[in-house]
């Protein structure tokens, strides 16, 4: 904000020194009451985010672990449950206030609680079924903030602190950009993704911290590969951003989200909100979506890429000497990282909070995107149950590839180190720098055609080319997944024509 | 893919390093048990790898010097608890080479049986171990799905479900119990189609086979020489199986195939690693798995026959008759049998009485831990547990 | 080749070789331990014979004297043959098999480490199953426990543990019997 700057600095942005009654100091920053009510007021959006995220984090792990009993054939947490623990704790103060000593307000409590037992025992038969143990994450939350604090005697006490904090503060950070629906965002910087791309990278600090400050040779071995592995992925997911900004010719995050939502001013009404026009159906883009989830996986030290926190090997890397609290930290910043950069992705690849239904977009719409020579120049408005709807769709379609990360993570197995360094310099550079080329020359031509054809003409056919490229593509998704298996395979899974007696 | 090591040969000049040294602790979160590995590393490449053992060390064969030989059994499961009927079958068999003891049809029937289901089961684990400390945290766990189901045969057969007791001198505890045969077939026929899909998971895996090819590759002669025995020495190229070229017990009878690496060769199971690498010796333990089975396929039918004999034959015993105090005659044997981790070796040497004089317990894991210094030089980090997990190493049976 | 065909082979080069007949079990060949070493190099070396692969190397305390007992299993031609090597009690030392296989290096200290079994030219001679700084040789017969190690006492005070050291010092007692008796 400028005002902070001129208060810091006593210059503006050229150097040039301000007069003296234009500075501003802190009592002319908040001379007027409503000047602090609304510095304070910022806050608040950002408090509820925060705790929105805290909760959805801390629910996904419990949705991990449902997933990973599920791929390994078992059943996963299953006793802590709503009712159960609302109804221990009725029990308990009906009991308490049966007791012969209790005081009034034990035993009005305990009558009133008494009373709704049976509403209690209701809800615990039902949510059980829904969501078995789905209060694991609670009470797992709260155990770790009751363990004690154990910091050893020999770590450099204040980045032992510190460390946890600048992890957690990285990865939240980049929740203030994103567009989580049309109306409905923290902050919409201009320079959006940019602001993203640094703020997640200053984790690497973070758990360096960790990794020195523990004084334990495990964990800084976890410590530097971990820096390596992210300082690494940093290029394949930059390039990959690049080539997104390139396209949509901006930074900010709502304006990408528009311009894949209002492609082109193709002619009729319906031309806008269809899925073809996600940015994901460009051939480019279509290889660089992979690469910036798998780029994406690495800086959330996620399977196959957790070297850092390599269980067998490193006991548990950076975080081995954090116990309670500081541990949960960096599990839950694991956790607004994967939601981060999931959501992420969605933005730049898969359209946002768009629907990806032209007619059911034009239903909700208010008003429609207005485009000048293919460029969204005033945002489309939405009646309020659009809004929510989309809201829906932008948590579902994050929620999916999070779902895919912790698939990915119970699968598959995880790389070497220099394995994982190949990857990424030998294979995914070259590939995000290759598509980065593809990319600007696919403007270039786009341009060019423009200026030889005409704005209608180029936009029209790109609606139809992408439209017959997506249908093939989803068409030939479907044919692969679904096809019946070989010969070769159906022998191998029947005993009898298998091995020699 | 060339190793990291291969242009690390000069030293760097003007780059002052040094050398950590780390200790992989006695408290290990990969299922190997209680090893201690000192290693030094320079950076992530290991300069050596030295094991430490002794911290499981019970001192059983000197508290075999002390006892029965029959009082011996038990104290033969916990010499490698996760195949405790393989470790059984060693002993018996060199008490009755000694004694000159012949077991009943029925009874090597049941060993043998027991002896692959066990076999089954230990590999389920190692394989699983070898995944989880790969990073691969499913396989290991549908391994042990699997591995219950051995157990609850076993818990039906003798009662236990780790460490059975279940071979005596002379024969087996108990008879199958009614309906055992079907339950081990109907086993056998829901393992095949899940190895099948393990091998689906996990084998053909890119990431996995990068992990395991070209690491600690060991050559044939190297194997032979370093006294590697079991899955290390067929990984390695050497086609060795102590049923099928020592046959004991009713081995001769059955048949089934050894399977034996074949690193590089391109139509192989292997094509993308080396002869004698993790990955071959990970194949060969899968690959024994099929033949477990078809196993235990065949020895139910022979069970089938053999219940067809009348109760009071000689064959249909399931314990030879013995005297209540054994006498062993004074002499020397050195027998040796399949246990998944190579071969369990018994050199017991006898005096005429009740007790022996020496009981010398030879397992493939010790050998295992024997050559891990010369094959983790060089490696990294990642590549040592890879190796250990590779050379299916428990410690209970290195430090006995 | 069986035993006789081996034994015989080897004798005519080495004729200290003995083979005493036994009641029970696998006939087993005494080398001089003098010679142990030469004689192992060539039964792996000849090509006849060719045993590459050493089983086991077992030490073992017959209370009379101690034994270096060496399986030798040939992969190439498919035959065994153990032998073994009589050492005094006082002061047993013998030559290394590590240079011939390299499987030895474990076994031969666990020999060291139970029975004080000096082998010569062994590359890392030290204890390999018990600790360090351990003393005394835990296998032989006339092993004492030590009654404390680094200030952790090994025997307590209550009946159960008498009963055991009742026990154990019964068996001691058998086993000296025995060795006097001459039944070993």
């Amino acid at each position: 904000m400028p005002t902070i700057y001129y208060f810091l600095t006593g210059a503006d942005a050229f150097g040039n020194a301000l007069p003296a009654d234009q500075l501003y100091t802190f009592q002319h920053f908040f001379r007027e009451w409503w000047q602090l009510a609304a510095f304070i007021a910022v806050f608040i959006p950002a408090k509820i985010l925060f705790v929105v995220v805290q909760a959805v984090a801390g629910g996904s792990t419990y949705i991990e672990r449902k997933v990973a009993a599920d791929i390994q054939r078992r059943v996963g947490p299953n006793k802590c449950n709503v009712g159960s623990f609302l109804g221990e704790f009725a029990r308990i103060c009906q009991n308490n206030g049966a007791r012969p000593g209790a005081g009034i307000i034990a035993k009005l409590m305990g009558f009133a609680l008494g009373l709704a037992l049976p509403l209690l025992d209701l809800i615990d038969k039902v949510l059980a079924k829904l969501a078995p143990g789905v209060l694991i994450f609670l009470a797992d939350g709260v155990k770790l903030i009751l363990k004690e604090d154990i910091i050893p005697a020999a770590v450099d006490k204040p980045l032992f602190k510190a460390a946890p904090t600048v992890v957690l503060v990285s990865a939240f950070g980049a929740l203030a950009v994103l567009p989580y629906s049309d109306a409905w965002y923290a902050a919409d910087f201009n320079i959006g993704v940019f602001f993203i791309a640094a703020v997640t990278s200053i984790e690497v600090l973070g758990i360096l911290m960790a990794g020195w400050s523990s004084n334990n040779k495990w964990a800084l071995l976890g410590g530097m590969r971990s820096a390596a592995q992210i300082v690494s992925y940093e290029l394949p997911v930059g390039l990959a951003i690049c080539a997104v900004i390139l396209f949509s010719g901006t930074m900010s995050m709502q304006a990408i989200t528009y311009d894949q939502f209002a492609f082109n001013d193709a002619g009729s009404a319906l031309s806008q909100g269809w899925f073809w026009q996600w940015n994901v159906f460009n051939p480019f883009m279509l290889i660089l979506a992979p690469v910036y989830f798998l780029a994406a996986l690495a800086e959330c030290n996620r399977t196959p890429f957790d070297i850092p926190e390599a269980e067998s090997e490193l006991v548990s890397g950076y975080h081995t000497e954090y116990s309670g609290m500081r541990f949960a930290f960096f599990f839950m910043a694991e956790y607004a990282m994967m939601y981060a950069t999931s959501a992420i992705a969605v933005t730049l690849f898969f359209g946002g909070w768009s629907t990806g239904i032209a007619p059911l977009e034009h239903a909700l719409m208010v008003a429609p995107a207005v485009l000048q020579n293919g460029i969204v120049v005033q945002a489309p408005q939405f009646h309020w149950l659009g809004t929510l709807i989309h809201l829906l769709v932008f948590a579902l379609k994050t929620f999916a590839l999070v779902f895919i990360m912790m698939w990915i993570r119970w699968t598959l197995p995880r790389f070497r180190v220099d394995q994982m360094m190949t990857l990424c310099w030998k294979k995914l550079i070259p590939i995000s720098l290759f598509c980065l080329l593809g990319i600007a020359a696919w403007m270039i031509v786009r341009m060019l055609l423009i200026q030889r054809f005409g704005v209608e003409a180029i936009e029209g056919t790109l609606f139809w080319t992408r439209f017959v490229f997506a249908f093939a593509l989803i068409g030939w998704l479907v044919w692969y997944f679904a096809k019946p298996l070989s010969k070769e395979q159906r022998e191998q899974r029947e005993f009898a024509s298998a091995g020699t007696f | 893919m060339p190793l990291v090591t291969d242009n690390l040969a000069e030293p760097k000049e003007g780059i002052d390093s040094e050398q950590m040294v780390l200790s992989m602790g006695p408290h290990h979160p990969s299922t190997h048990g209680v090893l201690r590995l000192e290693v030094v590393t320079d950076g992530e490449v290991v300069v050596s790898a030295r094991p430490d053992i002794g911290y499981l060390h019970r001192a059983i064969e000197k508290i075999g010097e002390n006892i029965d030989y029959r009082q011996f059994m038990p104290y033969t499961d916990r010499v490698d608890y996760l195949c405790a009927m393989n470790s059984n079958f060693a002993y018996a068999l060199a008490v009755e080479k000694l004694a000159g003891i012949k077991v009943p049809l029925r009874a090597e029937l049941m060993r043998v049986m027991a002896a692959e289901l066990n076999r089954i089961s230990s590999h389920m684990i190692c394989l699983g171990a070898l995944a989880m400390d790969m990073g691969a945290f499913t396989p290991f766990l549908h391994g042990i799905c699997h591995r219950e189901k051995v157990n609850d045969l076993f818990e039906e057969v003798c009662g236990a479900r780790l460490t059975y007791n279940y071979l005596t001198i002379g024969g087996v505890s108990y008879d199958a119990p009614p309906g055992f045969i079907d339950k081990c077939e109907q086993f056998a026929d829901y393992l095949w189609p899940k190895m099948v899909e393990f091998n689906e998971l996990i084998s053909g895996n890119s990431i996995f086979q990068d992990r395991l090819c070209h690491v600690g590759v060991v050559s044939r002669e190297q194997a032979i020489n370093w006294g590697l025995v079991g899955p290390n020495l067929r990984g390695s190229g050497v086609k060795w199986d102590l049923r099928k070229d020592e046959p004991y017990s009713i081995y001769d009878r059955l048949k089934f195939d050894v399977p034996v690496g074949d690193g590089g060769d391109p139509r192989g199971s292997n094509p993308n690693g080396a002869l004698g690498d993790s990955y071959d010796r990970f194949i060969v333990r899968v690959k024994e798995v099929f033949e477990s089975i078809k196993i235990v396929k065949q020895v139910c039918a022979m069970l089938r026959e053999n219940d067809k004999l009348p109760k009071d034959n000689s064959d249909r015993q399931h314990q030879a008759k013995l005297p209540i105090r054994l006498k062993v005659k004074k002499g020397e044997v050195y027998v040796r049998s399949e246990n998944p981790r190579g071969e369990t070796g018994y050199y017991i040497v006898s005096d005429g009485t009740d007790k022996p004089v020496r009981m010398k317990i030879r397992t493939g894991s010790f050998s295992a831990l024997n050559c891990f210094e010369e094959v983790t030089r060089g490696l990294l980090i990642g590549d040592v547990i890879a190796v250990i997990g590779s050379f299916d190493i428990v410690i209970p049976e290195v430090d006995r | 080749m069986d035993f006789d065909a081996i034994y015989h082979r080897t004798k005519t080069r080495f004729p200290a070789l003995e083979a005493p007949p036994l009641e029970a079990g696998e006939r087993i060949c005494v080398l001089p331990s003098a010679e142990a070493h030469a004689v192992l190099k060539f039964l792996k070396e000849d090509p006849e014979l060719h045993f590459d692969s050493l089983m086991t190397l077992a030490g073992a305390d017959t209370g009379k004297e101690f034994w270096v007992v060496y399986p030798l299993h040939s992969m190439t031609h498919r035959h065994r043959f153990l032998c073994k090597v009589v050492l005094p009690r006082d002061n047993p030392e013998c030559d290394s098999v590590v240079d011939l296989w390299a499987g030895a290096n474990f076994f031969e200290r666990e020999a060291f480490d139970l029975y004080g079994i000096k082998f010569r030219n062994h590359p890392d001679l030290r204890r390999i199953i018990n600790p360090p700084d351990w003393e005394g040789w835990p296998g032989r017969k006339d092993y004492q426990f030590p009654r404390e190690y680094h200030g952790i006492e090994t025997e307590r005070e209550d009946q159960f543990f008498q009963e055991q050291i009742n026990r154990e010092t019964k068996a001691r007692e058998l086993a000296a019997r025995r060795v006097s008796e001459g039944k070993v």
